[in-house]
């Protein structure tokens, strides 16, 4: 049977999927994927940074 | 020690049973990571060995996943270096001068600028006392490119910033730079020395999060993890510094059309060049959380510049969201797409998974019978059904020139592959051939969470992590069957930067690339609907236009005028059918498309 592949960009593709019931003969969704920081998340991550010099951080993480 | 022995245990079962590019990597490169593995395995455990400093352990694991030159696979340093980048305060970028390679200063931070002339333009000769060219060599050979050019381009890059994920911190904590400054003119060289500093991430849950990819699109992931993270790290870093130059006397040009993504499309505009006027549209990065979003925002851009031609700029564009590259492609052509094809290495764990996971279930079978077949690989089969890729159409008609270079890899390989092997227009290089990366790869994380075996494959210590490629790539077309890793898609025209393009804006570049546009002929194909039956059809170079309703054929005719009005007869078929398409033909080739919403 060919697996069931999501729609690409569709509105349903990234919205939570619920599982089939069991014995379903219709397309199954995979299990939810783990939860990923959304890019803003990210990129506040990013803004917050700071700097520092090299030898400074070598000796705080004593490698 | 039990946490690095459990780190190699693992990448040992994983490079083994779900590596798809073991075969490939063993027989291109002679390297058996397996073999290293093992005895770095026995290092571990015997009891007669001194133990092993983190540094030395590091070191070796790393080593072992460099020599696959594969950037997707790669061994993830642990907190706090996953959220650490080395920086030099500047960026050099390789151009030829009188045929001779330079390295010239593109961009400089304010607390990287020096009274002696280090500024934009400087010419670097040296890099701790060794020849730049030689140092740049050096820096490849530690580096993970696969071929010649990938491995230069990466080795450069590693010059001025690294990401301590997939790299221990530099072991100098200065280098030293002489340099020629950009003027006055025949000025002595100087030297000067800077030392590194790291950029450090925001620590939390999000520290060490690269790509931006929601929900499943963390399966359809192809991406250089390293040179993303320091894309972003760069950008951030260097907000505000230009590395535009000044306007070039050789072309004007118009203002950029604001993007919705700056990220994504970081420049957007027409170039006025002597050979015409021409779009020119930088796609920085597919790392996007969705391709909808992604594919919306291009067709809306195209559809703002020069209908006489287009330049794609994808240099430096690491990858991202395989559907967002690939789906791309069924804009820029009349003709449809048939997507790349993946396939697993034949494992006992590939096969496990696919026998549990339904969205992977098409390549269980296959996989099943390699015990009957002998074959490495499952068969191949595209990430979306085939409609998807050609569920939008033609929307830019014109003629295109797609630019790469080296650092192009994974999604953007793809993409420009897809774009060679459908003949959509000419890859115009700035480098011998493309990155190479030819995969689907998958972090740790999601790969333990399939695997539902948490007693073998826990969470890993410090956060330290792996990533893998997992599908392999291979090419359709003319090149059907040809894998992508490694061989990478060379292009069909050769540039070599030059200073100008360097500090004024690729001016150089696309120049050339307008030289190419001008000698291919560009079409126009529009339908409006002008009443409940009747449609406006506008058409520019087009001799002949065939109409359907859905897949069924309406009418033919001659183009005799630029516009004309085609009637929908009110029929069954025509009350259910959802689109008009139009192809155009000039001289019985295809040319151009376009669609229409009915209804």
């Amino acid at each position: 049977m060919a697996a069931p592949r999501e729609k690409a960009g569709s509105k349903k593709s990234q919205s939570k999927q619920k599982p089939a019931k069991k014995g379903s003969s219709k397309r199954q969704a995979p299990r939810d994927v783990p939860a990923v920081p959304t890019p803003k998340e990210i990129e506040r991550s990013i803004d917050r940074g700071k700097t520092l010099l090299l030898s400074e951080f070598v000796k705080r993480v004593k490698l | 020690m039990d946490d690095k022995r459990r780190l190699v245990e693992t990448a040992l079962e994983l490079v083994e049973k779900l590596y798809v590019h073991l075969p490939l990597k063993r027989s291109m490169y002679a390297v058996n990571p397996l073999q290293r593995l093992r005895l770095l395995l026995r290092h571990l455990s015997a009891g007669d060995q001194p133990p092993m400093s983190d540094r030395d352990f590091y070191n070796e694991l790393l080593g072992i996943f460099a020599q696959l030159r594969d950037l997707h696979t790669a061994f993830v340093l642990p907190e706090p270096l996953r959220s650490t980048t080395a920086y030099l305060p500047f960026r050099v970028e390789a151009c030829v001068a009188r045929g001779r390679r330079i390295y010239v200063v593109s961009q400089v931070m304010d607390e990287g600028r020096r009274d002696g002339g280090f500024e934009r333009g400087a010419t670097v000769t040296h890099w701790n006392g060794v020849p730049i060219d030689r140092a740049v060599a050096l820096n490849a050979d530690r580096e993970s490119g696969s071929n010649a050019a990938a491995r230069h381009a990466q080795g450069l890059a590693a010059m001025t910033i690294r990401w301590l994920g997939q790299s221990l911190p530099p072991d100098e904590e200065w280098v030293d730079v002489r340099y020629v400054p950009l003027s006055p003119p025949q000025s002595p060289p100087r030297d000067t020395r800077f030392q590194w500093r790291v950029f450090q991430q925001q620590r939390g849950k999000h520290a060490h999060a690269v790509a931006r990819a929601q929900g499943r699109g963390q399966w359809s992931l192809g991406m250089d993890a390293r040179g993303e993270v320091e894309r972003q790290v760069r950008r951030f870093l260097f907000r505000g510094q230009s590395s535009h130059g000044p306007a070039s006397s050789v072309f004007g040009r118009a203002e950029d059309v604001p993007s919705r993504m700056p990220d994504v499309f970081p420049s957007c505009r027409d170039v006025v060049t002597t050979f015409g006027t021409f779009g020119y549209l930088r796609v920085a990065t597919f790392n996007v959380a969705t391709d909808r979003e992604f594919v919306n925002e291009f067709v809306r851009l195209v559809s703002l510049l020069s209908p006489r031609g287009l330049i794609v700029d994808v240099r430096g564009n690491t990858g991202g969201l395989i559907h967002a590259g690939e789906r791309l492609l069924q804009l820029l052509t009349p003709r449809p797409i048939e997507p790349v094809r993946f396939h697993f290495l034949n494992s006992v764990r590939t096969l496990q998974l696919t026998a549990t996971h339904p969205f992977i279930g098409q390549w269980k079978a296959s996989i099943g019978q390699a015990v009957e077949t002998g074959t490495e690989f499952s068969q191949g089969f595209p990430l979306l059904p085939i409609a998807a890729y050609n569920d939008i159409g033609q929307k830019y008609q014109g003629p295109v020139v797609l630019v790469t270079d080296a650092l192009c890899y994974s999604t953007t390989d793809i993409f420009a592959a897809g774009f060679q092997d459908h003949r959509i227009g000419t890859i115009l290089g700035t480098d011998a051939n493309t990155g190479a990366g030819g995969a689907n790869v998958w972090e740790y994380a999601l790969i333990a969470d399939l695997l539902h075996d948490p007693a073998q494959f826990p969470p890993l210590p410090g956060d330290a992590s792996f990533r893998f490629a997992v599908r392999r790539v291979t090419r359709v077309g003319e090149n059907a069957g040809v894998p992508l890793e490694d061989l990478g898609v060379r292009p069909d025209k050769r540039h070599n930067l030059t200073r100008k393009d360097v500090l004024e804006r690729n001016v150089d570049l696309i120049n050339r690339a307008a030289a190419i546009l001008r000698k291919r002929p560009w079409q126009r194909l529009q339908v409006h609907r002008a009443s409940a039956s009747t449609f406006e059809v506008e058409c520019a170079h087009i001799d002949w236009v065939d109409a359907y309703l859905d897949d069924h054929p309406l009418a033919s005719r001659r183009v005799k005028t630029p516009t004309f009005v085609l009637t929908v007869p009110r029929s069954t078929r025509a009350l259910h059918a959802k689109t008009l398409r139009l192809e155009g033909f000039r001289k019985r080739q295809l040319v151009a498309a376009t669609r229409v919403a009915l209804g």
